[in-house]
């Protein structure tokens, strides 16, 4: 066994109650590493093209990566992954917290849940050994009581939990995975796969260690990671440190990158009344850390009235306040707390939560949607309680709710009459709250992402955009400056080694608010390990893996025709700074293909050559899963789409 | 003009931020919010309204991203 895994991985079928434990080779450890590598191979491996991915034939992973659990500041993650119920999709998506921390020690490196339960069921995983038992009594609890009652029933206070709410629960299609009351794995919707189980939680309790190589080499590199996060006394653009996301909100809208009303407007009237300073100033208790991290980002609101909301369940990151607050043209930051409250208490993404009622907004105002349609309620844009209410019911899936817990592409196909053309999202998935018409290889990132938009394992051109800033790009080869406006080469090169290094990071399962260099990615995982790794082989291993993602995702029959960004994207913003800008259809598309050409796909289809996939050490995929004929298959299709 | 003053006159806040922006251009949007407080009380939600009036009426315009100039 590698050191930094426990070497076991755990196997629950919730059809047949059975539970197994396996044991990989360490090659399987060091090719995949954990986490989004780990979700793709079992992905891949053991479930069928086609299933539904609510349905019993779905797999759930849950996988931490190789340095959670060990000292290490922004180490105590895990993803999550399944076919996506949202997108059709390969699934995956990461949350902080202690949850991932406390599964390794608890002596498992990785869990696989198949099947279905006959009624509610959880997980009860503690030092080596794990347990179905029942949940009926939890089923509808919102999650701070369940894992309450979790805790009375087994008699520890200081158990972890991963959760799913009634969102999870009613199959809203983007419910997501919720760590410890407050820490969402977010996107894709695996809440709706472990609600579709029949799994209210998993709640893991260990009193084990990471074993660790070089366990002084280690605390040294944690240490000087800490030192480099203190060390900043301020953030970027000269902002107060400590204050989390949400404190750029005024340099966002006069960039025009602060999505508005449903991404169709330029200019948010009143963007400090939603920044993470106005928080601080006005609802915000404390900040809290995750596991082993010194860095303290999460906020925690506590709200009396109007609206009453818990500190329990944390506090609004970026995401949450744009996608609640600017797109929905609400400004009201108690209603944005409250809001953000109702999702952790139903597990819902707030980003999906948030673009799917700006879709709804926009539906109402041109006329597609109407009172009738939504139970009276005036839905429009900066109607506060009118948005805090739609939370609720698409938790419950009550009224108007239910249309909306499938997401805005499902929706809009039900509502018709052109209400497809106010769908933000790509492969049906909601786009998350950064504007591809100025992040303009963001746009190409969303585009191809095989989860759909993700703002995450992406690259956000504005970092970059400054010629001082380029000099940390120049480590990966790349040499001459682009500006924040290119879409060329260089670029496109850019962001797909950056989103090597991303996926890596979905890998080893850190946080990306820790300052890691690449070289000090290296480092750790070294000396965690005992590996004496390279840039090299951790960027392969993020190659690798994205390819898996995509060869997942043609099996499923998504084609390049999905690799493409909503039509709201090809039209400027109402006003401000992008009034003039739009992204152009020629530009994406010769993008598009400069992309797959130097991913090594094919240039037409972005299909995995069989070359690509041998040299990735994963010819077993184009085996397995007939790329060749796929190739072919599709190229067919496209010429004879093209003749037609 | 002290905060005193302003109370007095009524100073338009749009002015106050051209005038500032006038004396040190480009400025980081932070410290635009740190003189506003200092010199004259003005909180950043307040501020952030005039911002967002004034580059919608073409008097100011993002640079670099974190920093605000005038165009006028």
């Amino acid at each position: 066994m590698p050191f930094g895994y426990n070497g076991k991985i755990l196997r629950v079928n919730l059809t047949d109650n059975s539970i197994q434990i396996e044991r990989p080779d360490e090659n399987f450890y060091r090719r995949y590493i954990g986490g989004w590598g780990f979700i793709a191979y079992y992905l891949l491996k053991e479930v069928k093209p086609g299933i539904d991915p609510l349905g019993p034939e779905n797999k759930l992973i849950v996988a931490p990566g190789v340095i959670t659990g060990a000292p290490i500041p922004g180490s105590g993650r895990n993803a999550i992954g399944a076919k996506s119920p949202l997108t059709g999709a390969f699934g995956a998506s990461e949350g902080g917290g202690y949850f991932g921390a406390e599964l390794k020690h608890a002596g498992f490196d990785c869990i696989i849940i198949e099947g279905k339960a006959e009624s509610p069921v959880y997980l009860w995983i503690h030092d080596g050994e794990a347990e179905i038992r029942d949940a009926s009594y939890l089923w509808g609890m919102h999650i701070a009581e369940s894992q309450e009652a979790i805790r009375r029933e087994l008699g520890d206070r200081l158990i972890r939990t991963a959760q799913i709410g009634p969102g999870g629960e009613n199959l809203v299609r983007y419910a997501c995975v919720i760590n410890d009351l407050k820490h969402s794995a977010g996107r894709t919707g695996m809440g709706a796969v472990m609600g579709s189980k029949r799994l209210k939680a998993i709640a893991v309790r260990g009193h084990s260690r990471v074993k660790i190589a070089d366990t002084e080499r280690t605390l040294k590199i944690a240490k000087e990671m800490v030192d480099r996060a203190a060390a900043k006394p301020r953030g970027a653009g000269g902002v107060e440190w400590g204050l989390g996301t949400g404190a750029w909100m005024t340099a966002h809208v006069l960039s025009g990158n602060l999505p508005t009303r449903n991404f169709r407007d330029g200019l948010f009237e009143n963007p400090e009344a939603i920044s993470a300073q106005t928080i601080k100033e006005t609802v915000r208790v404390k900040m809290e850390s995750c596991y082993a991290c010194p860095i303290r980002c999460k906020k925690v609101v506590k709200v009396d009235s109007p609206w009453k909301v818990d500190p329990v369940y944390g506090g609004p990151e970026y995401e949450t306040l744009a996608a609640l607050g600017s797109n929905c043209g609400v400004d009201n930051l108690k209603a944005i707390c409250k809001a953000n409250e109702l999702c952790q208490r139903y597990t819902l993404d707030t980003i999906s939560t948030g673009a799917t009622i700006a879709f709804a907004m926009e539906c109402f105002e041109k006329g597609l949607l109407t009172e009738r349609d939504t139970g009276g309620i005036k839905l429009t844009f900066g109607n506060a309680e009118a948005m805090v209410k739609m939370v609720e019911m698409i938790g419950e899936r009550k009224g108007i709710g239910d249309l909306l817990a499938e997401g805005t592409r499902r929706a809009a196909e039900k509502i018709g009459r052109g209400a497809e053309k106010l769908a933000v999202h790509v492969k049906g998935q909601e786009v998350p709250m950064h504007e591809p018409r100025l992040k303009r290889v963001l746009g190409l990132g969303y585009a191809v992402s095989p989860t759909g938009a993700d703002h995450v394992h992406n690259l956000h051109d504005t970092a970059y955009a400054d010629p001082e800033a380029w000099a940390g790009v120049k480590q990966l080869g790349i040499l001459d400056y682009a500006p924040l406006e290119d879409l060329g080469v260089d670029k496109i090169r850019l962001l797909i080694y950056n989103v090597y290094w991303k996926i890596l990071d979905n890998c080893l399962v850190i946080c990306s608010s820790v300052p890691w260099s690449y070289k000090k990615k290296v480092e750790i995982l070294s000396a965690v390990t005992g590996w004496e790794t390279t840039s090299w082989e951790l960027m392969k291993v993020g190659e690798r893996v994205l390819n898996m993602a995509r060869a997942f995702n043609i099996r499923e029959g998504i084609t390049a025709e999905d690799d493409w960004l909503p039509e709201r994207f090809f039209h400027p913003q109402t006003s401000g700074p992008l009034s003039k800008v739009s992204v152009k259809h020629d530009e994406l598309k010769e993008a598009k293909r400069i992309y797959y050409r130097m991913m090594g796909w094919d240039e037409e289809t972005g299909v995995p050559t069989r070359g690509k996939l041998e040299e990735l050490g994963i010819g077993w995929v184009a085996e397995d899963l007939k790329l060749v004929n796929y190739n072919i298959s599709a190229r067919n299709n496209l010429t004879s789409k093209d003749a037609s | 003009m002290t905060k005193d003053d302003l109370q007095k006159e009524d100073v338009d806040v749009s002015s106050l931020i051209l005038s500032i922006l006038k004396e040190s251009e480009p400025i980081l949007i932070e410290d635009l919010y740190r003189l506003l407080k200092q010199r004259y009380g003005i909180g950043r939600v307040e501020a952030g309204k005039h911002l967002i009036e004034l580059c919608r009426e073409g008097k100011i315009k993002s640079y670099r991203y974190y920093y605000v100039k005038r165009t006028c």
